[in-house]
């Protein structure tokens, strides 16, 4: 008899269309950029008085509108290039221990400047020690994680965690001796909360980074959906996997670092975005770099803009919620939301 | 030094913890129009072999060189031009469709949309393009990997490097792919390949390369390195040679030939 291919089962449709992919990822990230612009336009009317704001004060809401769109932008894509770095779906931008060395570093600014604790008291002053605090931490890990220059995945979510539990055993005790008229203050911080002090340079220089930093990623897309298989795998499909590592890692890194810089660790983002825009179009990682910086965006103005919403017109008088609260609380049950499917499709043998 | 070697590798160590040499004083040479077979005892260093090879890993001693270059010579995207991987198995954590997974093939070189369909068809994945990967079953896996570095090394590629490839095939894919191995090197392609039937080994083989504890224990012509008392020797149990029945072949000019080469099998005592 002539030979012929056994049959399979599950087999699907041949023709399951490169173009109603495409077609649909193209109206996926159309709908998010719609989703920022509406969230752009209410954060602008909401206020004290709602509606088109007076010069002044269209100024002060458009640099919170400028923290929001750069902040949720710049975690999103961390969380999105760190997942391909690290080939992990739960990897996210605090797992390089980012945050917690920020928060520290805000931590020790107080605890060694002349002014004392009043610098912390008076919240935000100093941001720029949490950057420091972020770079320093990312400079550590990379020594740690890096053999003959070569970035070990296992090693940085290794050496993230020990890095993490040792930012986070100085945190309690500095806050431990810490007078106790700052520890709320500190606490607000370390939940994420909008810099009232970031100056339009601070907060331009951050976006300009953050531009450039999601550009890149953009660019670099393919190269990650390459880089998401083994080393040797890349390697042979003529991934240059070293230097790409360590660009990610440093895009990455400083994302992170710029967010922070703006508005303390906000949590969730980071993760959430990405396996939510994947869900959506499919995992490539141009579309979905650009469409996790659109959620994150999106996001993160909403999440603002509901808060300021509240403590205006529902809770008047009330202080603002810090937005790392927020969005664990959208963001927990949004994300099983769109993950459920996947999980209670799942059978045990 | 090489001739026409499209591969060659020269007094190789390699470890991959100080002190607990994997591969050691490793040299050969891969030629054009050859199927070489690597084979081994579990643990061996076949897979390390063959990213030494591949130029992945990089030897504490001694060196290889791609078409006369040594691998750190050549940009990553001109040495995937000559040389093709396939691994065992591959996990990219995320869900890429079966096709995007192929079409990962030339990220280097100038894509061919119509070449992609083609290497799906090879495999019989092209029902399954759309699929996710690692929904696959192992065996569809592997034949999915093998039809990347296919579409990859249509672009002209010299060398196809490839770790037991078969292992989780069905008979007709065992045989479909190392037929198709065959043809390509027939070709001209150097194909090195992994495997753990030595019977298998025996039928495709233009050539074998016998490793045990880390170093080649004997190179050659298939029909001399297969020898039963070495292979008995390497593997630590008694295996005979057995040749097959005269008549067993079919209408096929190429099973015929390989239906006269000799099986292996155990003798367990």
């Amino acid at each position: 008899m002539s030979t012929s291919p056994p049959r399979t089962a599950g087999s699907s449709n041949a023709s399951a269309d490169a173009n109603a992919c495409a077609a649909r990822t193209r109206r996926v990230l159309v709908a998010l950029a719609a989703l920022v612009l509406l969230a752009a336009v209410a954060r602008l009317l909401v206020g004290e008085s709602f509606g088109w704001p007076p010069p002044r004060i269209r100024e002060l809401r458009v640099l919170r509108l400028a923290i929001g769109l750069t902040v949720g932008a710049a975690l999103a894509v961390s969380g999105a290039v760190l997942q391909a770095l690290l080939r992990n779906p739960l990897a996210s931008p605090y797992i390089l221990g980012l945050s917690s060395g920020a928060t520290l570093g805000y931590l020790l600014a107080g605890f060694f400047s002349v002014a004392g604790w009043s610098a912390i008291a008076q919240f935000g002053a100093d941001q720029t020690s949490a950057f420091v605090g972020a770079l320093a931490v990312m400079l550590v890990v990379y020594a740690l994680a890096q053999r003959r220059g070569w970035i070990d995945p296992i090693a940085v979510l290794l050496i993230g965690v020990v890095v993490n539990a040792l930012n986070g055993a100085a945190i309690m005790f500095v806050s431990y001796v810490a007078p106790t008229n700052t520890r709320g203050q500190m606490m607000l911080w370390m939940l994420g909360y909008f810099s009232d002090f970031a100056t339009p340079t601070t907060i331009g220089c951050v976006a300009a980074l953050s531009a450039l930093g999601i550009g890149v990623s953009v660019a670099l897309g393919r190269a990650m959906d390459v880089a998401v298989f083994s080393t040797s795998e890349s390697w042979s499909l003529g991934l240059d996997v070293r230097r790409l590592r360590i660009v990610l890692f440093v895009i990455a890194g400083l994302l992170t670092a710029g967010s922070v810089l703006l508005a303390g660790p906000i949590g969730f983002v980071g993760l959430v975005c990405p396996h939510i825009v994947r869900l959506l179009i499919g995992p490539r990682h141009r579309p979905l770099i650009i469409g996790s910086a659109l959620a994150g965006a999106a996001l993160i103005v909403a999440a603002d803009t509901a808060i300021k919403a509240a403590s205006t017109y529902l809770f008047p008088g009330a202080s603002l919620v810090p937005i790392g609260v927020l969005t664990a609380f959208i963001g927990g049950p949004v994300f099983l939301f769109f993950l459920w499917p996947q999980v209670s499709g799942r059978r045990e043998p | 030094m090489s001739g026409d070697a499209v591969l060659e590798i020269r007094d190789v160590d390699f470890a991959y913890v100080a002190h607990h040499r994997v591969l050691e004083a490793i040299s050969g040479r891969v030629t054009p129009g050859r199927l070489l077979v690597v084979l081994g005892p579990n643990g061996c260093g076949k897979t390390t072999l063959i990213e030494v090879l591949l130029g992945s890993l990089r030897p504490d001693r001694g060196e290889v060189r791609l078409l006369g270059k040594p691998h750190a010579a050549w940009r990553p995207a001109e040495r995937a031009a000559h040389i093709s991987f396939v691994p065992q198995t591959s996990s990219p954590g995320f869900a890429y469709s079966t096709r995007q997974v192929v079409e990962l093939g030339r990220y280097a070189l100038a894509s061919d949309p119509p070449a992609i369909d083609r290497a799906l068809a090879d495999v019989a994945l092209d029902d399954s393009a759309a699929r996710a990967f690692h929904e696959l079953s192992a065996g569809q896996r592997q034949r999915a990997l093998f039809a990347r570095a296919l579409y990859q090394t249509a672009a002209g590629g010299r060398v196809m490097l490839l770790d037991e490839p078969v292992s989780a095939m069905d008979l007709y894919w065992v045989h479909a792919t190392l037929r198709r191995l065959r043809e390509l090197a027939a070709g001209g392609l150097a194909v090195v390949v992994v495997l753990q039937d030595l019977s298998l080994a025996a039928r495709y083989a233009d050539d074998v390369w016998l490793l045990a504890e880390g170093r080649i224990v004997a190179a050659g012509p298939w029909s001399e390195v297969l020898d039963p008392a070495r292979l008995s020797s390497v593997y630590g149990l008694p295996i005979v040679r057995e040749e097959p029945v005269a008549n067993a072949g079919d209408d096929d000019e190429h099973a015929e030939e390989t239906a006269r080469r000799p099986r292996f099998d155990a003798r367990w005592k």
